[in-house]
């Protein structure tokens, strides 16, 4: 049904593989939505998945997070059949902003999968919450309800809470879904503060393929169930994005940046 | 005035207020999740079920009986608590829509588990005010042992919430981040939803359905309108629940009225005036 090639980085040694996909086929029941899927996500890089709703990114997300099990195959982590911890930022609009949590609550929730069943967290987590808000910018808003946040103060709290979480891999769904232009451009320069301050490998969720054409190392395009993995260069090239989408498309750089263009 | 002096004088009536006023702390309580989790209609569905477990242990007590003479029965109120148990352990699992969206299934076991308790009752050979009474409870009736119990669920509920609130609180808010950082998400929604099973069985038998489902929806929803903070949610809800038990029974005693829907009036009343309070404040 669709295909997909798991290519090492163009450039130096192959990387650890945090998350590594074999041969998997996920779905619903008995409903395959995608399958043979071969890819990883190396350690420390910005790996985007691109899709337009309904092509199986989310599901691709899910199954990472644990949240479904693979039909086929197996996914591993960082070599073993393990779980490992997330930092998960999800979608802003799926955040039940019913519950009167103000952002540092919220924060400090990244703290619990470090925590056992029945202990509380503790000075240093809340430390550490506090510490999170600081990075992305809105320490000062700290015991504010989430509800009466922006738009962006909203997502800066989720990203705080994923870092919290202290995990090897950052997992953003649609970060900046529903922002004007500023705020996707703050987002984007918070993600790579972040990568250089920490080495953090982040993995990015989008339906804008152009979002990610100039900051991410790797890409996975999905489109009608065909999977294409690999490096930036390789992939945003008229003659691929033709193949894929079947779309005439230039490349080019505008102001330094790469941008797709119709 | 000096009927209220009468009323704290009275043995059963004190058995009343202590009863009444834990069942209304207990789920006023788990109401926060209740209602945070948009689940109300499951509370009216376990209760439904729970009166159908002590319908159909009735009436297989009336076969024992009939079958090998008076004194073989089966107990209602352990029957009613399994049934109970195994709808709120269903009800918790958070599994993918099918063709029907969750919250109409639990209408459907809502009005399936209501016609059914009522039918199997009009087959039962026990008289019939005998059956509905113990399906659907009456605050006054409660004795000393009743209390016991239920200051032993209080505790137990309380204890388990002591210790795993971050937990229940975490995969309320957003399961999908609890399975991220590797919470065992599906767990913690049943033992959440098992407290809340084992309170409503309980609770159903002492204070009946129509008490209950007030305690496990009012007085959340009159403290989370507040719109404070999680602290003034769960605090301001047992308060909200304790007072309109407290001051319910005791209307009730003085003004000769019943008690289950003075109660509800009193919730009731508290709801409205923090609404109006809110308007004229002009909280946002």
């Amino acid at each position: 049904m669709s295909t997909a090639s798991a290519k090492p980085l163009s450039h130096g040694r192959e990387p650890t593989r945090l998350v590594d996909f074999q041969d998997v086929a996920l779905g619903y029941r008995r409903n395959v939505v995608l399958s043979d899927l071969n890819f990883f996500i190396g350690e420390g890089e910005f790996f985007g998945v691109v899709g337009a709703n309904g092509s199986g990114k989310t599901t691709i997300l899910r199954a990472m997070l644990g949240i479904i099990e693979p039909l086929h195959g197996r996914i591993l982590f960082d070599g073993s059949s393990q779980r490992m911890r997330f930092g998960y930022v999800p979608q802003r609009a799926h955040v039940d902003e019913m519950f009167p949590l103000t952002a540092r609550e919220i924060v400090l929730m990244g703290r619990y999968g470090l925590l056992r069943p029945g202990r509380r967290p503790g000075a240093e987590d809340r430390r550490i919450a506090e510490l999170q808000l600081g990075h992305v910018g809105i320490a000062e808003l700290a015991g504010k309800r989430f509800r009466d946040l922006s738009g962006g103060q909203k997502q800066r709290t989720l990203f705080a809470r994923a870092l919290a979480a202290e995990a090897r891999i950052l997992l953003m769904d649609e970060p900046t879904e529903g922002m004007d232009l500023e705020g996707q451009q703050a987002i984007l320069d918070l993600i790579r503060r972040l990568r250089t301050g920490t080495g953090v490998t982040v993995v990015y969720v989008t339906h804008r393929l152009n979002e990610l054409a100039d900051s991410a190392d790797r890409l996975l395009l999905l489109h009608d169930g065909h999977v294409r993995v690999g490096p930036v260069d390789e992939l945003l090239t008229p003659a691929v994005l033709r193949e894929m989408y079947n779309v005439e498309a230039h490349v080019e750089r505008v102001a330094g940046k790469r941008v797709v263009v119709l | 005035m000096s009927k209220l002096v009468e009323m704290f004088q009275q043995g059963f009536m004190l058995n009343v207020l202590a009863g009444t006023t834990i069942v209304a702390v207990v789920c006023s309580w788990l109401g926060v999740f209740i209602v945070l989790r948009r689940a109300v209609f499951v509370g009216a569905a376990l209760a439904q079920v729970s009166s159908l477990g002590v319908a159909l242990a009735l009436f297989v007590s009336g076969y024992l009986e009939e079958a090998y003479g008076h004194g073989v029965q089966l107990a209602p109120q352990p029957v009613a608590l399994v049934l109970t148990v195994v709808a709120a352990v269903a009800m918790a699992a958070q599994r993918r829509e099918g063709y029907v969206p969750r919250e109409t299934l639990v209408g459907v076991a809502y009005a399936a588990a209501a016609g059914l308790a009522i039918l199997v009752v009009a087959l039962s050979t026990h008289a019939e005010s005998e059956v509905l009474n113990l399906m659907f409870g009456n605050v006054l009736a409660i004795d000393t042992g009743e209390v016991v119990l239920l200051a032993a669920l209080g505790l137990g509920v309380g204890l388990v919430h002591a210790l795993f609130f971050k937990e229940f609180l975490f995969v309320s808010f957003d399961p999908d981040m609890a399975t991220a950082l590797g919470l065992r998400a599906q767990l913690w929604n049943v033992v959440l939803f098992l407290t809340i099973g084992i309170t409503i069985s309980l609770a159903i038998r002492a204070a009946g359905a129509l008490v209950v489902f007030n305690f496990l929806v009012l007085p959340a929803a009159t403290a989370l309108s507040l719109g404070k903070s999680l602290r003034v949610a769960f605090a301001g809800a047992v308060v909200a629940g304790a007072l309109s038990s407290v001051v319910g029974i005791s209307i009730s005693y003085v003004a000769d009225l019943p008690t289950g829907p003075t109660i509800v009036a009193v919730s009731s009343a508290l709801m409205l005036s923090v609404l109006l309070l809110r308007r004229v404040i002009g909280a946002e």
